[in-house]
Formats: C-alpha cells, sequence, structure tokens
C-alpha cells in the first residue's frame, strides 16, 4: 500500500471514529438541560469568578510530580529512535533508567504525594 | 543566518536573565530569569554543535540539561511555596530577618 | 550507523552505588517507630564503607563511562577528605537533631546525596559531569538548609542560598558552553591536546575559563560571590552548616584545580588575574568583616571566607608546589573548621537559639574541657605556631613567595594580622569574662561528639608540630599531574 493511500485510510478512521461517536452520544444519550451546561466551556471552572479563587496545595504537588516524571520522557524519546541499534546493552540501561523513577514514584506514593483526599 | 545570529540571541537572552536576577524582586521572577538563563545556554550549545563542529554532542548536552533545569524548578518551587507560607510574601527585600 | 557500547567498568562508580543505594533505603525507613535510632548508624557506616573502597582503588587510574570518570590518586585523596567530613557532619547532626523531632531518613538520605554529587565533582574528567556532580551537591543542600520549614530563618537562608547557587549553576553552565565553543568537546583534557594542535578559539576559552572560575567562585564563597554565605549559615541548621562550610569547598577546590591546570598553559594571564582577584578581596573584605560580628556562626563564615583567600593563593602556581599545599590547608581546614563548629553545636544545645559570642561569657569555667579545644581551634584558624593552621599557611605563602607572588603575600600576612582579634576575642570571652548562667548548663549525653572533638584538637596540634606525614602522602599523590 502507498504511504499516501494509507494516510488516507488512517484520516477516514480518525475522522469516521470521532463523527461516530458524537453521533452515537447524539442519539443514545440523555440531554438534561442544567445550569453547567448553559455557561461558556472553559475546562471545567467558572468563567465569571472572583479573582481571588485559590488553587488547592495538593494540586501544586502533583503538578510538581508531573514536571518531574515528564521531563524524564525526553530520554525515553532518545533512546526510542536508537533502540534497535543498541541491542541489549540498550535494553538493560533502559531498565535501569526507569527502575531508578520507579524508586521516585514508590516514594512520592508512600510519602502521600498522590493521594487527594487527605 | 549564521553562528553569530544564534551567538548574539543566546548572548541577549542570558544577559536579559541576568538583568532579571538582579533587578526583581519577586522570587518567582528571579526563578524564571535563571531559567531563561539555562536556555539560552542551550542555544549556544546548539548553535555551536551545528555550526561550528560537526559534533552532535552539543544538542544532546541539551536534554541532560534540561532535566537538570526541571529538578532545579521541582526544589525552587517546593522553597517557595514553603517561603510563602512563612512569610506571607514574594518578594525578598522584605525577607529579610537576618541581617549582616 | 553502528553502536560501540560505552566502556561503563561499573567498578570505578561502586562506591557512589553504594552510597545510592543505601541513601534510598533510608528513605523508605522511617515508616516503622522503632528504626528511627538506627537511622543516623546506618549512615555512617555508608560513608565509612564507601571510605574504605575508595582507597582500595590507590595507584590503579579506574576509568569509567569511556574516561568521563577517572579515580586517579587525586581524586581519591580529596574523596576521602569529603567523606571524613560528611562523617563528622552526620555526627554532629545526630546530636543536633535529637532534640527536635523530625523524620531523620531523608535528612540523612540527603547528606549520602550530596557526598554522591562530591565524588562525582572530585571524579569527573568532563565539564558536564562536573557540572551533573554540582547540581546533584545543591540540590540536596537547598533542601538540608531548609529542612525545617517551620523556622523562619531557615526558610530565608534556603531560599538566599538557592536563588544564587542556580544563578552560579547558569553562570558554571554558560562557561561549558563556551568551553565547548572553543574547543568542540568538554573534557578536560582536550585543552592540553587542542594547545598542541593550536586547534582553538582562545576569547572564547579565556572567556570560559573566567565563567567556571565564577561558578566555583559561588560555591567556595568567595569575594564578590559570597553574599550568601554568612545568612546562610546562621539560618541553616548548625549541622548543616558545619558540612556547608567544608565539604563543598573540598569539592569545589578539587574542580578548581584542574581546570586551572589545564587552562592555565592557554590563558594563564586571564585564570591568574581572576583567582588574583578573587584571593585578594576574599581575604581583606572576610577578615576585615569578621571583625564587627557579634553572632558566633556569622563570625565563622566570614572567617571561612577569609580563609578560602588563603587557599585561593594556592592556585596561583598549581603545577609546583601549590597544590599540595592547598590540599595540605584544605585538610587541615576541616579539623579545625568542623571542630569550631561542633563546639558550636554543643553550645547551642543549651541555648536553642542564635548564638552570641557574648553568650559564651566565663563558660571556660563550667566546660574546661570543651572552651580548651574551642581555643585550639581558634589558635589554629587565625595561624600560630604550634598548630595545623599555621603550618597551612606558611606552606601557602611558601609557595606563593616563590612563584614570586610576593606582594600578595604581604596582604595575606597582614590580614592574617588583623584575624587574630576576631579570633582571639572568643578566646577572651570564654576565660576573662564574668560567667553569665545562660549557657552554664548542658543537657543531654555528648559523650560521642565530646571524643570526636578531642580526636580533631589532638590532631590540629599533633599535624602542627609533625605536618610532614600529610605532605608525603599529597606529594605522592600529586605527582604524576
Amino acid at each position: 500500500m502507498a504511504p499516501s493511500l494509507s494516510l488516507f485510510v488512517y484520516t477516514l478512521l480518525v475522522v469516521g471514529t470521532a463523527v461516530a461517536i458524537i453521533l452515537l452520544s447524539h442519539f443514545l444519550g440523555k440531554r438534561p438541560l442544567t445550569d453547567e451546561k448553559t455557561i461558556p466551556y472553559e475546562c471545567g471552572m467558572d468563567p465569571l469568578d472572583t479573582r481571588k479563587h485559590r488553587f488547592s496545595i495538593k494540586y501544586y504537588i502533583v503538578a510538581l510530580l508531573f514536571v518531574i516524571f515528564d521531563v524524564e520522557i525526553v530520554f525515553i524519546y532518545l533512546w526510542a529512535i536508537s533502540v534497535r541499534d543498541m541491542g541489549l546493552f540498550g535494553l538493560l540501561e533502559m531498565f535501569i533508567f526507569v527502575g531508578i523513577l520507579l524508586v521516585a514514584f514508590v516514594y512520592a506514593w508512600i510519602k502521600g504525594g498522590l493521594t487527594w483526599e487527605s | 543566518m549564521g553562528i553569530y545570529h544564534f551567538f548574539a540571541i543566546g548572548i541577549i537572552l542570558f544577559s536579559i536573565g541576568l538583568i532579571g536576577f538582579i533587578l526583581r524582586n519577586n522570587v518567582i521572577i528571579i526563578l524564571m530569569s535563571v531559567e531563561l538563563m539555562l536556555n539560552a545556554v542551550n542555544l549556544l550549545f546548539v548553535a555551536f554543535s551545528r555550526y561550528l563542529y560537526a559534533n552532535p554532542d552539543g544538542q544532546i548536552y541539551v536534554f541532560i540539561i534540561m532535566t537538570v533545569a526541571a529538578a532545579e524548578v521541582a526544589v525552587g518551587l517546593a522553597i517557595i511555596v514553603a517561603l510563602y507560607r512563612r512569610f506571607a510574601t514574594l518578594d525578598v527585600s522584605k525577607i529579610n530577618q537576618l541581617k549582616g | 550507523m553502528n553502536f560501540i557500547a560505552p566502556n561503563v567498568n561499573i567498578i570505578s562508580v561502586m562506591p557512589e552505588i553504594l552510597l545510592l543505594l543505601s541513601g534510598t533505603a533510608l528513605l523508605f525507613f522511617r515508616n516503622c517507630a522503632g528504626q528511627g535510632k538506627a537511622i543516623p548508624g546506618i549512615a555512617s557506616a555508608a560513608i565509612i564503607l564507601q571510605g574504605l573502597m575508595i582507597p582500595t582503588l590507590w595507584g590503579n587510574n579506574i576509568a569509567g563511562f569511556n574516561s568521563l570518570i577517572v579515580r586517579d590518586n587525586f581524586s581519591i585523596l580529596f574523596q576521602t577528605m569529603v567523606g571524613a567530613t560528611a562523617l563528622l557532619a552526620v555526627a554532629f547532626s545526630h546530636y543536633y537533631l535529637k532534640q527536635r523531632k523530625v523524620s531523620e531518613g531523608e535528612y540523612y538520605a540527603l547528606i549520602l546525596y550530596a557526598v554522591v554529587g562530591m565524588n562525582v565533582m572530585i571524579a569527573g574528567r568532563d565539564l558536564l559531569v562536573i557540572f551533573l556532580g554540582m547540581e546533584i551537591l545543591s540540590l540536596s543542600l537547598y533542601v538540608l538548609v531548609g529542612f525545617f520549614r517551620d523556622i523562619n530563618e531557615s526558610m530565608e537562608a534556603t531560599v538566599k542560598y538557592f536563588l544564587l547557587g542556580a544563578f552560579s549553576s547558569a553562570l558554571f553552565l554558560l562557561g561549558i558552553a563556551f568551553f565547548f565553543g572553543a574547543l568542540g568537546a568538554t573534557g578536560i583534557d582536550n585543552v592540553t591536546t587542542a594547545i598542541e594542535q593550536s586547534g582553538f578559539n582562545i576569547m572564547l576559552l579565556m572567556m570560559a575559563a573566567a565563567l567556571l572560575c565564577t561558578g566555583l567562585g559561588f560555591k567556595i564563597a568567595s569575594v564578590p560571590f559570597h553574599m550568601w554565605a554568612p545568612d546562610t549559615y546562621e539560618g541553616a541548621p548548625i549541622s548543616v552548616a558545619s558540612l556547608l562550610s567544608v565539604a563543598p569547598k573540598i569539592a569545589a577546590f578539587a574542580v578548581l584545580l584542574r581546570i586551572v591546570l589545564a587552562v592555565s598553559p592557554a590563558t594563564s594571564q586571564v585564570t591568574s588575574y581572576t583567582i588574583i582577584a578573587m584571593a585578594v578581596a576574599s581575604m581583606i573584605i572576610g577578615n576585615i568583616t569578621a571583625l564587627r560580628q557579634t553572632g558566633l556562626i556569622r563570625m565563622l563564615a566570614y572567617s571561612g571566607i577569609a580563609q578560602v583567600g588563603f587557599m585561593l593563593i594556592g592556585l596561583l602556581s598549581p603545577e609546583q608546589e601549590g597544590g599540595p599545599a592547598l590540599m595540605f590547608y584544605l585538610s587541615m581546614y576541616i579539623l579545625m573548621n568542623m571542630g569550631a563548629f561542633g563546639v558550636a553545636i554543643v553550645f547551642s544545645m543549651v541555648e536553642g537559639k542564635r548564638l552570641l559570642i557574648n553568650d559564651l561569657s566565663g563558660i571556660a569555667a563550667h566546660r574546661p574541657f570543651l572552651s580548651l579545644a574551642m581555643s585550639i581551634f581558634m589558635i589554629s584558624l587565625a595561624g600560630i605556631p604550634p598548630t595545623a593552621g599555621f603550618f597551612a599557611k606558611f606552606y601557602i605563602f611558601k609557595t606563593a613567595i616563590e612563584a614570586g607572588y610576593l606582594w600578595i603575600v604581604v596582604v595575606a600576612v597582614i590580614m592574617t594580622v588583623v584575624s587574630l582579634y576576631y579570633y582571639f576575642r572568643v578566646i577572651m570571652v570564654m576565660y576573662m569574662s564574668e560567667a553569665s548562667d545562660k549557657l552554664s548548663t548542658v543537657s543531654g549525653d555528648v559523650t560521642v561528639i565530646a571524643v570526636l572533638l578531642g580526636v580533631l584538637a589532638f590532631a590540629t596540634i599533633l599535624f602542627g608540630i609533625m605536618p610532614g606525614s600529610i605532605i608525603g602522602i599529597i606529594s605522592k599523590a600529586l605527582a604524576f599531574m
């Protein structure tokens, strides 16, 4: 199959799935008109709010953990493009790397950094 | 477009960060200035490695520096939150209980 | 493109792996109640164990990670010094933390991580590896300085240390970028080959040398990059301040020595002018400012800045006698500075808050042993003959005169005389003032710390009488350079 043809099929699949899901929920779901639905959509926040609104401090800890673990992904991308050439050595290195990350993750978990309710 | 353009913009960005670090009083803005300096260095690394040497090492260093910068930001923001809880301000000129 | 696996040679980083594993184990330790008492023991055991592993690598020049890390005798000696300092700091911390109910696992884990960072800095042969080591060290120390989040001073100290530390990292990194721009590689040894083929950009290399010295100048707290030191030492827990005032300086001086040795043949003027400026300014400003301090820790901080000024003189002739003299000074500095901080910890256990020099008045009558030890450390820091501090200064001055820097030695001697005033004021206050009852009673068991202080004081005198043995070891370590 030529690359352009496979790309075309892929695009059709993507668009088709998206349209199908929207149509399905349109026909199958109930649609009560609540207050929440009448306001403009802004990621779930009330767009007309006082400026003194504060985020929960728990949100900040999750964000901090996200920053750290997200940046580590950079190395996995680099590894992924050359993993075939590196063979067993590369595989072992990635296991060590992910193992180190896992220890940090378990520590954050035990310390309660991931629990939302306290 | 050559090495001099990238060198100049790297130095300019670094200087903006340096000036921001010296002049601003808000801790978060100081932290952002330091990040700007680190990213200016990243630009220099890429420019040197692309234009001066056929050596891709400089582009790899950028990833390592990005990781280090992220770790620094994480520790820094944690310190800043703890600081705000104690002092209820982020203005470094008002945080001076230790006098010299 | 064929992939060539790097020569990792895991033996070369065995001590660091040991420290990291035990440090990480300590992180998970604090959950069960009864285990808390073992934590300092485990931390010191890990440091002692890695301290025993390092000398077994002596003389082998073990290289790892494609020679990014080389354990030559030079780095083994510096790493032993760092290990000894960390061990003392762990012992001090045990007493300091006992009065505060805190989860200690993280505290000792961070100390172990800081040691890993310093070991990487010392053994690293590539500037980027050195930078990574510096960041591991700095990030651990930022958290340690602000470990007690409920104390305002501690938070202020950590935010000052963090901001200036991050700033200095950025400057150091710009230096690495210029270095890379000048040579096309970041290995320190690349300078030597580049000089032989004269294939480097001299302007960029000079800027790189100046920026690298600046970045490290923050870590060793030399003037004009010293602003953080007094506030940070005073606000930090004293046990952390004792570590902070000695260990990072050892690691940073190791890196400085390597960089100066490699770079100065290419850019001799710029590096030596930078170092002369830093040395003279540190000696003058450190000593003069220390004169009018009332707080004991603050006085020790400025005295540390002044001592760094003396040490920097050794960097002016690194390839002759300056290197060994600097190393001797650093090892003696561990003894006397850690000793002085140790005494301060015992006194602060009584007082519980900011310790003024005048609080010590008449303490000699109640605590004769501690006062004697403190006097020995002060005399040694001042550089009076029967102590180690005298020979440390003597060797440094001698090398500077041989290298033709007479005027710097004259400044240094004048500043040594100035320093007598504030060092002897502590002794005067302890022995000749009226007793104040503030510090007269000491609560808690201080046996171990007292024994440690006794050993430190004894060693200070011993190496003052016979400094030859240490000098012999150091010369052997530097013979190859």
